[in-house]
């Protein structure tokens, strides 16, 4: 048996007219934004805003406490959200005086029912600058990668198809985020920031080999995408690894907590690398086809670089 | 043609060399029992971060904001002494030189308290002449004097003003908006400066220099109270600090944060003995660091309140200091130990005797003695008012436990990778050096997290994990670019396509480099920046060191087991 996605996707791409293959991609791309907006309509926000940014008082511990129980003990403060995964529970507050925040860090530190515990309090304005600051990161990460691009291909359209699909490949995961109630956090920021860079490794590999080389488009195609659907599943296997990892290891070994950092970063960078695949190799290669057999005349130059 | 060539052996191709060389060192940093970089708990040198090692984190905001105002001396002394004068005065005279100097001379009807107008308008440049009822003032300052008495008058807070390109920037040490600031300047008859596309000169925050002595003044009190001398006390932008606190519990490093040093003045009465005049609270601001060209020396200007200054006058006369300055020493101490020491200047000597003095300059004799001093002075009250607005914690059990994970999650990462890596080209002689190259960058990559002294928290050490997940991909560039079909092509087609991949590997490292930037710079997450570091230089080494040698070894064991492409040619 083939595990290789290269063996069942390749003949897929191949067959397909280019026009198809990337209203693929764009279709989705199209539901993703739609998700979005939703959003944006229901909350005013793209993705829920985790407690990083919108602020608030967080307590993650190992305790053996039930749901029922923790709401009870807790029911004189702002507990906003609890959330369990094995001995492990997270209680979320919102942001309160610090009388009272004092007095809840005695009730929670000097229970012995609690223990490992870790804090986290952001104020809202601080949550304000750190939202601010991940926009900025966001935006500057995507004009620096959009930079290099135009430097390495120094031709219009396969580097705009390349930043296009870069964008796609961080809205898909927001959109994902969405569905799947996921909130928006420092980690997923970086998340983000690591698909940008991720994105355009498989496409410099597929654009080298068909605009800097001679040779039949398809063999070229075939090849870097062999290569390239190769690299994508061994970063997808060490995300993968860490998120179960991250996620699930103290359901089998008690002395290794969930770590919530690890498992945001990884689970959005996997959404990326799934969105990578077709927005690389329908959307880029569909537009990449096109372009390279596109009627010659318009460009007196001719924009085949071989 | 191949059995004339003679291969060159592996350790004498430099990129082999320059691998080994970097492991070493790597190696070196990780285990050495000396060096700069030497971490005193645990096996290795690898400074983790303080969600693994246990401890909290504080972030504080400055309040504060820096703008640029105009205001007429003559509005100004006519609106702050409204409350003193209720009859009202007549301005008389009033001027602004080129070079900044600018007085005031105002008729009233009132009686005039010198030492309170001296003490408002920060000078000592204050003529007062009365005849028939009526009181002739002349205030000297300078016209940035002026605002700056205006300003702190209005705040209650300190307000410094800074020597900018064309101008004076005023660093109001307090919270405050541009709409509060805006309606101060109007009841002036002033107004906040706009700049040439009419946006107005006003930003919240503190100057570059304000922050940079926050910090110092923050290293001395906390490094204090703690009994350690360096703390990581990082600027964040331009309003707020992150201060980490390893092994100290989140109420404990509140208490830390919010409780200031104990700073004492005392006078010395006989040989050892002193007497206290007051502590830190009776000192209302510290000015910058100031010097006086003509005798060389440095001082530092501070202001007292009025009781401080009335209990300093006291405690001069009692002691003799106002008549024998040298023998009754002024003595600062902070937290109880002597940090300046200097008699009264005769002039100071002799108008304690008529009179408190609110303005005082602190001499020293090198620059640096001064900038101690004032960080001294401070250590009672930070120049500027914080609040914590994000603080964390980690118990150190807990921390341990996410260690753990993190060191499992690696070590299962690489051995995913390596079994997709085998089942990919069904030949150890080329998984196993790829897998090796790969554990390789990661040695690399953690000795040099120790000595550039880099943190490795929980994000950072995902950045590693990440750089396995690229470093492979690297690889297999190298490999499937190279050596087609698992052969190892002839000299000539080698070169070219060693060439092609490698033109692959720095494109995608130069984007991923440029795509973390923004994470490194002091954008306002200090809980990110490790991971772009640790991701930045993984690329960077992998695509420099490990990678090339990855190459050379590659070929020569290829070449070694006669796995040699005859047919290839150049695409």
């Amino acid at each position: 048996m083939k595990l290789d996605l290269y063996h069942y996707l390749y003949p897929f791409v191949q067959k397909t007219d280019n026009k198809k293959l990337i209203a693929i991609p764009l279709a989705i791309l199209a539901a993703a934004l739609l998700i979005i907006a939703f959003m944006i309509i229901q909350t005013g926000s793209p993705v829920a805003l985790g407690m990083d940014f919108v602020g608030g008082t967080q307590f993650s511990a190992t305790t053996t406490l039930t749901e029922n129980q923790l709401q009870e003990m807790f029911s004189g403060y702002p507990l906003n959200d609890i959330r369990i995964s094995g001995n492990r529970a997270v209680l979320q507050f919102s942001m309160m005086g610090s009388d009272e925040l004092q007095t809840l860090e005695n009730l929670i530190y000097n229970n012995p029912a609690f223990r490992d515990i870790e804090q986290l309090q952001i104020s809202p304005i601080y949550g304000q600058e750190l939202q601010r600051s991940a926009l900025i990161a966001v935006v500057l990460s995507l004009i620096g990668m959009a930079f290099v691009v135009f430097i390495i291909f120094r031709q219009i359209v396969p580097s705009l198809s390349l930043v296009f699909k870069t964008i796609a490949n961080i809205i898909i995961p927001l959109a994902v985020m969405n569905i799947l109630g996921i909130e928006l956090t420092l980690g997923t920021i970086a998340a983000l920031l690591m698909i940008i860079a991720f994105s355009v490794d498989s496409d410099i590999l597929l654009a080298n080999k068909v605009l800097k080389r001679s040779g039949n488009l398809d063999d070229k195609i075939s090849a870097a995408m062999r290569t390239g659907m190769f690299m994508t599943t061994t970063t997808a296997a060490a995300f993968f690894v860490m998120f179960v990892v991250s996620t699930f290891a103290h359901y089998i070994i008690p002395g290794i907590p969930p770590i919530p950092i690890m498992s945001q970063i990884s689970l959005i960078v996997l959404i990326g690398l799934v969105a990578d695949i077709w927005n690389t190799w329908f959307f880029n290669v569909g537009v990449l086809r096109m372009y390279l057999t596109r009627p010659k005349g318009r460009s007196k130059k001719g924009g085949r670089r071989a | 043609m191949r059995e004339e060539k003679k291969e060159q052996p592996l350790y004498k191709d430099y990129r082999v060399i320059l691998l080994v060389v970097a492991l070493l060192v790597s190696v070196f940093a990780i285990f050495s029992p000396v060096g700069y970089f030497v971490e005193n708990d645990g096996l290795t040198n690898v400074h983790f971060g303080l969600d693994i090692r246990g401890g909290s984190t504080i972030y504080l905001q400055l309040s504060g904001a820096v703008a640029q105002v105009g205001a007429a001396p003559r509005d100004i002394v006519t609106v702050m002494t409204a409350q003193e004068f209720p009859n009202g005065i007549e301005i008389v005279g009033t001027s602004v030189a080129e070079n900044g100097s600018a007085f005031v001379t105002f008729r009233t009807a009132d009686p005039v308290n010198q030492t309170r107008l001296e003490h408002m308008f920060n000078t000592n440049s204050i003529h007062v002449s009365t005849s028939n009822n009526i009181s002739q003032v002349n205030i000297s300052s300078s016209s940035v004097g002026f605002i700056v008495s205006y300003l702190s008058h209005v705040y209650g807070a300190e307000v410094v003003p800074f020597s900018i390109m064309g101008g004076v920037e005023y660093e109001i040490r307090t919270a405050t908006t541009p709409e509060e600031l805006s309606g101060y300047m109007a009841a002036v008859n002033g107004r906040i400066l706009t700049d040439a596309a009419g946006n107005l000169l006003y930003r919240d925050g503190t100057t570059r220099e304000t922050m940079q002595l926050m910090i110092a003044v923050l290293n001395n009190k906390l490094g204090n109270g703690l009994g350690v001398r360096d703390i990581p006390i990082r600027a964040i932008g331009d309003g707020f600090i992150q201060i980490d606190f390893a092994g100290v519990s989140l109420a404990d490093a509140r208490e830390l944060v919010s409780t200031p040093g104990k700073f004492e003045i005392r006078i010395q009465t006989t040989g050892n003995e002193s007497i206290h005049v007051l502590y830190g609270d009776a000192i209302e601001s510290v000015g910058i660091v100031g010097n006086d060209p003509s005798t060389g020396t440095f001082f530092v200007p501070f202001t007292l309140s009025e009781a401080g200054a009335r209990a300093l006058q006291q405690a001069a006369i009692s002691t003799g200091a106002t008549v024998n300055p040298n023998a009754h020493h002024l003595i600062m101490l902070l937290d109880d130990e002597v940090v300046y020491s200097a008699p009264l200047s005769h002039s100071a000597a002799n108008q304690l005797n008529s009179q408190p003095i609110f303005s005082w300059q602190a001499g020293t004799g090198s620059e640096e003695e001064a900038r101690n001093l004032q960080i001294h002075l401070r250590a009672g009250a930070l120049p500027v008012n914080v609040e914590i607005v994000s603080a964390g914690q980690v118990d150190a059990s807990l921390g341990q436990g996410f260690l753990r994970g993190a060191i499992l999650a690696g070590i299962l990462a690489l051995f995913a990778v390596a079994v997709l890596v085998y089942r990919r080209y069904k030949r150890p002689e080329i998984a196993v050096p790829m897998i090796a190259t790969s554990f390789c960058e990661i040695v690399l990559l953690i000795g040099f997290s120790v000595l550039i002294m880099q943190d490795l928290n929980l994000a950072a050490i995902a950045g590693i994990i990440a750089v396995i997940g690229t470093g492979i991909d690297h690889l297999i560039i190298i490999t499937e670019e190279v050596a087609h079909e698992g052969k190892m092509p002839s000299d000539i087609v080698y070169t070219k396509r060693i060439g092609k991949a490698f033109m692959i590997i720095f494109a995608t490292a130069a984007t991923t480099v440029v795509a973390m930037l923004p994470l490194v710079s002091s954008l306002g997450f200090g809980a990110l920046r490790g991971f772009a570091i640790v991701t930045i230089a993984g690329v960077l080494i992998g695509a420099l060191i490990a990678r090339p040698a990855y190459s050379s070894i590659l070929r020569y064991i290829l070449i070694k087991r006669g796995m040699i492409d005859e047919k290839a040619r150049d695409e």
